[in-house]
């Protein structure tokens, strides 16, 4: 009887170790030949997770729901002091919601004096992520729901305090979200307190550095960035990440939101934003202009 | 389970058994990507996939499509954890290759030798990984962190080695599923 898939044969041509050597070979070749970021291989890549993430989410979900059921447990002998902080911090959300409704109040008197356009709306839809891909090579995100759902590569990503990537392929059933600190992302950004634009790269390490900025600009140590929206694909005002500056060596950003271990982000849908407006022309020369 | 009922998965070292190896590996691969939230684990390279390609390499029942296999999921690794392709695949072989040609010292080597064997076997394939890091402007490898992901797979290796090795000894003790007619 033939022995399936057993190699019995007398009559063969390689040896194994030479099949295993000749696939060595072809490993290295691909590693050295093959780009990385060729636009095949991001869709080969892209049509892969839509293949098999059924299968990786399938895998997933007792560790994710032993993963919860841990955190559950841990957080129990805490609900007291919890709940007291909670409390306090409803509090100081309501003081700062009536600032808010001031603030807005102003906000729409100014627009209407410099006759700014209205902005987009932001519609925020959470979505889960199924691997967090974070190794030496990339920092990236998969979540469940791509071009279904709506997201569309340079939609912006934010976690529970802030921005923490940006798509930047959608198949139909999953996205990738590129991390603030993956080698490959750059967001333009500014400076709260200082007004200092600039652009924040990823490192590949926990903190993104600051690059570009200008040589004369002062910035704060503790100053919080938000996005600037120039580009018009990331929507402007949204906080990133607290500035912390070393000495002798590239101002770095203290991101608000922990990118890894996430299980949850939410995609800012719906935003096509043009470049912020020249707000030193006057109302009369745009009107002109139009 | 009567065999003449599953002519087709039966093979000659016991039944399809023989998968097991292969769906542990792709297993490992699929939740590489698990979202954890151990601030000790993110930054290590657990490589828990080495231990079932240790032991198709250094199985008995030798099989030629297995580096074919081998260098597959090696890519498929490439794909779904983002690496330059043919990081994994070239690692995955290597490892292969340097497990296989132990496999006759290892016949009849006690517990403790296929241990340290897999151990300096995984210390290679990482280093070689550390050196191809070394030679890419788009990684950035951490030598310890490797090193210490290395002796941690090391670890990892009985918990893994021993309920694949106890399934094989089953499998081929249990005269229902051998092959020989």
């Amino acid at each position: 009887m033939a022995k399936f898939g057993a190699s019995i044969s007398e009559t063969r041509f390689v040896s194994a170790t030479g099949i295993a050597a000749v696939c060595v070979l072809i490993g290295a070749l691909f590693l050295f030949l093959l780009p990385r970021d060729d636009p095949r291989v991001m869709q080969l890549r892209q049509t892969a997770f839509d293949i098999f993430l059924p299968a990786i989410d399938a895998l997933g979900r007792p560790f994710i729901a032993l993963r919860n059921t841990g955190t559950q447990v841990s957080q129990l002998s805490g609900l007291r002091e919890e709940n007291h902080r909670l409390l306090a911090e409803n509090e100081a959300l309501r003081l700062k919601i009536n600032e808010m409704t001031q603030a807005q109040f102003l906000m729409q008197q100014y627009r209407a004096l410099l006759d700014l356009p209205p902005e987009p709306d932001i519609e925020l839809f959470p979505v889960r992520v199924v691997a967090d891909l974070s190794s030496p090579f990339v920092k990236t995100l998969v979540t469940k729901g791509g071009k279904s759902a709506g997201i569309e590569p340079g939609l912006a990503v934010i976690g529970t305090n802030g921005l923490i990537g940006r798509v930047i392929s959608s198949g139909l059933q999953s996205a990738r979200i590129l991390l603030l600190t993956d080698f490959n992302s750059n967001i333009p950004v500014v400076a709260l307190a200082s007004n200092v634009q600039a652009i924040l790269s990823g490192r590949n390490n926990d903190m993104p550095e600051l690059q570009f900025v200008p040589r004369k600009a002062t910035l704060k140590d503790g100053d919080l960035l938000v996005t600037s929206g120039r580009g018009g694909r990331i929507p402007i005002g949204l906080p990133v990440g607290i500035l912390r500056l070393g000495v002798g060596e590239p101002p770095k950003v203290e991101l608000l939101d922990d990118v890894q271990g996430l299980i949850h982000v939410r995609v800012v849908k719906g935003v096509a934003v043009d470049a912020p407006p020249d707000i030193q022309t006057s109302p009369a020369s745009r009107k002109a202009k139009r | 389970m009567n065999p003449l009922r599953r002519p087709d998965v039966r093979a000659a070292d016991g039944g399809s058994l023989w998968l097991v190896p292969y769906f542990v590996l792709a297993g490992f691969i699929f939740l590489d990507g698990l979202p954890v939230d151990y601030q000790w684990l993110r930054h290590i390279e657990l490589g828990l996939y080495l231990v079932p390609i240790f032991f198709i390499a250094i199985s008995p029942s030798e099989r030629d499509f297995a580096p074919f296999a081998i260098i597959a999921f090696g890519l498929l690794n490439d794909i779904l954890s983002e690496a330059p392709i043919g990081f994994w695949a070239f690692l995955f072989c290597f490892f292969y290759l340097l497990a296989m040609r132990q496999k006759t010292v290892l016949q009849e080597a006690r517990a403790g030798s296929v241990w340290a064997n897999f151990a300096v076997v995984c210390l290679l394939t990482y280093f070689a990984g550390y050196l191809i890091g070394l030679m890419r402007a788009d990684m950035a490898i951490d030598f310890w962190l490797y090193l210490t992901s290395a002796l941690l797979t090391g670890l990892c290796f009985p918990l893994l080695y021993c309920p694949l090795g106890w399934m094989e000894n089953q499998s081929l003790s249990d005269p229902l599923k051998r092959g020989d007619e």
